[in-house]
């Protein structure tokens, strides 16, 4: 006797499974019951005005927020187990760093909590990228927010990952740090990793093949980037009307 | 050259977890943990890594420790323990109780205290509902709770001090309260603070062990809840005499060691030793929203009390207790036309029907004890009716919020016609009758305990007086907190200013203390067999015109303020 598969099923190419995951916060519904799909190696872009839903649903992919109703499932698996947590990397709006920590250790410590050696090339790497050769063993609690959020990123990027979540990423980057990360996350998607990016900045949607629209909580758009750069023009457009 | 390298780099490390490669996912281990699956990486080794970056971390702050402002503070916090210490015991007194009152004091103490057991438990309980009793720093709940280690591991250590300070605390109150005991209760002092310090240190224990249980969300949070509301009733009840034995009465007897010896107790020591470990062992099912939630709250509290900013502190621990007001007000068929001659009334009387229940049971308890409080300086124990006064003083703090609304928005304030002085003093009306109405209850509590015509009399002084200061004494604290005062103590001469934020922090609480006063001067007169209705009235004329004085500061604060600066911009 064979069992029907289930839509819970794991599919070895689906990276992050959403199935009807809704959040409230008190009497306040903050994202509607959305179901979504992304596979290994896709790049998705999330876009909708402030309180659309975009930070609520990367927290939830992230572990960070629990959902009101629904199941998230990370490579198959819920994304509090340690599977997902090894996998899933994570790079907030606002940096949350140690403040008695300088750069390179947060790097040296978090690769080594991630089962690496802790004196990997890639933190020189990184480090060069980022534009933070001469700050790296400063505290962070003496950076700009531009800084702080280039070390935060340093800090995502240098531990190993599938899937990565980055949520208005540029906020406070400068020109130069900017193009960087924009790099990185090109690159991390050529390497495989799978990249959910939430932003309002144009210019980084038009990188991305596949978009999302959310609006008070629910998805309104699904689809390439082309019909993404359409929906929003249609979208403007019918907003100037 | 460098693009190219950290592509490398970036491809190796990813490919080793990613399913691209032959389409299958790594293998997956079962090893029964409570997280799910293995990490592929050596946990072990990843857990290392996060004891060394803590013992870096932790070896940076020794470090950077001023030792001789450490040796200072412990200086000051062991004169003021020895202070407090010596004040206790002048109010406790050193004459030893009647052979009645001591066997009461045998037959009710451990009643008593196995409510204040079971009220600890409740209050852990609810403490484990939103994460308590660990307060993570931020970077920790991010870095450390999001990385692939047991989170039972990650929160272990921090669980483990946050038990023992509270272990170690209950220990020393309890060895207080015991010392206390012996001065007026047959015994050796010795085994009064043993005894003492071990029911303080189960009954901390306890309450720790049910906040880490619920926190751990291994029961269903509202069975605990249940579970602790039971405890408390039976308590409730075996104190008034509906049942004959609560449970938590046997910790109570604990504390009455010295008394009578009864081995049965040590069980729920034992029990609650066992309830902590559970605890600790089950503390990584921890809530990570919540425990992040915790964290930011806890952070802005620390500041907001280091700050003295009780207003900040107010609204920061309902945030923290989850209290969020309902979305239609209890009192919503007020009629238009009342609401547009009484704005300000029916403005706070609709903020008031938002109040959660857990603020409308809260207040309501605060005035029950407070009653219960000034029964017993009534009865004979006068320091009760500070206790009495800092219950109607929290208490008037809630009941006061409309007005504390205002003084949050003063552009709002100076955006109406009329005089924003004016404005502050209509938004006490409500207040008042709020404390009226749960200072009632409490009367009405003790009447049904021991009725009266002198406890209805004096009662009926006091709640007027009780009440009034209170929200006198709760305006001080809102109001004084606004930019005008502020501004004025940058003005001042650092030798004032000490003296100034005592008399600011203790003053409105000492206010709401001496409207309970009325019933002190009707006991010395009963005591000598006067009528204490006259004495109480006499006294209560000077508190209702010192409340008076305060409300009328309320309308008149700024324009004294503008007048005295004026006045001293002419002298310079």
């Amino acid at each position: 006797m064979t069992r029907e598969a289930s839509p819970l099923d794991p599919n070895p190419k689906e990276v992050v499974r959403l199935i009807g995951v809704a959040k409230e916060y008190g009497e306040v519904g903050a994202l509607a019951p959305v179901d979504l799909s992304v596979m290994a190696g896709e790049a998705v872009v999330l876009v909708g005005h402030n309180g659309s839903g975009k930070s609520t649903l990367l927290s939830i992919i992230a572990g960070m927020l629990e959902p009101s109703e629904g199941t998230v499932l990370v490579h198959g698996q819920p994304p509090d187990s340690i599977y997902a947590r090894e996998r899933r990397s994570w790079l907030p709006d606002t940096p949350v760093l140690y403040d008695d920590l300088s750069v390179r250790e947060h790097m040296e410590y978090t690769i080594r909590m991630h089962g690496g050696q802790g004196d990997e090339p890639i933190i020189d790497d990184l480090i060069e990228r980022l534009g933070l050769a001469n700050r790296q063993d400063d505290l962070p609690s003496q950076f700009s927010r531009g800084l702080r959020q280039k070390a935060a990123a340093a800090v995502a990027l240098v531990r190993p990952f599938t899937l990565l979540l980055v949520d208005e990423p540029f906020v406070g980057l400068d020109v130069a740090g900017r193009e960087a990360l924009l790099g990185l996350l090109e690159e991390s998607r050529k390497g495989g990793a799978t990249v959910l990016v939430a932003t309002h900045d144009p210019a980084v949607i038009q990188r991305f093949k596949r978009g999302l629209v959310l609006d008070d909580g629910h998805v309104v758009h699904d689809g390439t980037a082309e019909s993404l750069h359409a929906y929003l023009s249609a979208d403007v457009t019918h907003g100037e009307a | 050259m460098v693009r190219g390298s950290t592509l490398r780099v970036l491809e190796k490390r990813i490919s080793r977890h990613s399913p691209l490669g032959d389409g299958t996912p790594p293998a997956l281990q079962r090893k029964g943990e409570l997280d799910g699956a293995l990490a592929e990486a050596d946990p072990n080794l990843c857990a290392e890594a996060m004891d060394q970056m803590r013992g870096a971390r932790r070896r940076r702050r020794i470090g950077d420790v001023a030792w001789g402002d450490l040796a200072y503070r412990v200086y000051t916090t062991a004169l003021a323990c020895l202070v407090f210490a010596v004040f206790a015991s002048g109010w406790v007194g050193d004459s030893e109780l009647t052979q009645s009152s001591a066997s009461s004091v045998k037959e009710f103490g451990p009643i008593w205290a196995g409510l204040f057991v079971a009220v600890s438990i409740l209050l852990g309980v609810r403490s484990g509902t939103r994460a308590g009793p660990i307060a993570l720093e931020s970077a920790d709940v991010f870095h450390l709770l999001l990385a692939p280690i047991s989170r039972s591991r990650v929160l272990r250590r921090p669980a483990v001090g946050v038990v023992g300070y509270g272990i170690a605390t209950g220990v020393a109150v309890g060895a207080l309260v015991g010392s206390l005991c012996s001065q007026r209760l047959p015994g050796n002092t010795f085994e009064w603070m043993l005894s003492g310090a071990l029911f303080g240190g189960a009954t901390a224990t306890l309450a720790f062990g049910a906040a880490l249980i619920t926190a751990s969300r291994r029961i269903a949070r509202p069975w605990l809840e249940i579970v602790a509301w039971l405890l408390v009733g039976c308590s409730v009840m075996s104190l008034v005499g509906y049942l004959p034995f609560a449970p938590l009465s046997l910790l109570g007897q604990v504390l009455f060691w010295p008394l009578s010896f009864d081995a049965l107790p040590i069980v729920l020591i034992v029990l609650s030793i066992a309830l902590a470990v559970i605890g600790l062992m089950n503390i990584g099912g921890l809530s990570i929203e919540l425990a992040q939630r915790r964290t930011r709250l806890v952070g802005q509290l620390r500041f907001a009390v280091t700050q003295q900013d009780l207003r900040s502190v107010l609204l920061l621990r309902k945030q923290l207790a989850s209290e969020r007001p309902r979305g239609k007000s209890r009192f919503s068929r007020i009629p238009r036309g009342f609401g547009g001659r009484f704005p300000v009334f029916t403005r706070d009387l609709q903020s008031i029907g938002r109040w959660p229940w857990v603020r409308v049971l809260r207040v309501f308890v605060l005035g029950l004890g407070a009653a219960l409080c000034l029964f017993g300086a009534w009865s004979g124990t006068t320091p009760l009716i500070l206790l009495a006064g800092v219950c109607t003083y929290v208490a008037a703090l809630d009941a006061i919020e409309p007005l504390a609304q205002e003084v949050d928005h003063p552009m709002m304030l100076s955006s109406y016609p009329e005089p924003a002085g004016l404005i502050l003093q209509r938004h006490l009306v409500v207040p008042v009758l709020v404390m009226i109405l749960i200072s009632t209850s409490g009367l009405a509590l003790i009447w049904v305990l021991h009725p009266s015509v002198n406890v209805l009399a004096i009662g009926a002084i006091t709640v007027l007086t009780a009440s009034l200061t209170a929200v006198a004494g709760a305006s001080i604290s809102v109001v004084s907190e606004s930019s005008v005062d502020v501004g004025d103590a940058a003005m001042m001469p650092p030798e004032v200013t000490g003296p100034r934020v005592v008399i600011r922090t203790l003053w409105p609480p000492l206010l709401a203390v001496i409207g309970g006063t009325p019933i002190l001067v009707a006991q010395r007169a009963m005591r000598i067999g006067n009528d204490p209705i006259p004495p109480a009235l006499t006294l209560a004329l000077p508190i209702l015109v010192l409340a008076g004085i305060v409300f009328m500061w309320v309308k008149y604060r700024e324009d004294l303020h503008r007048t005295m600066s004026e006045a001293m911009g002419a002298k310079t």
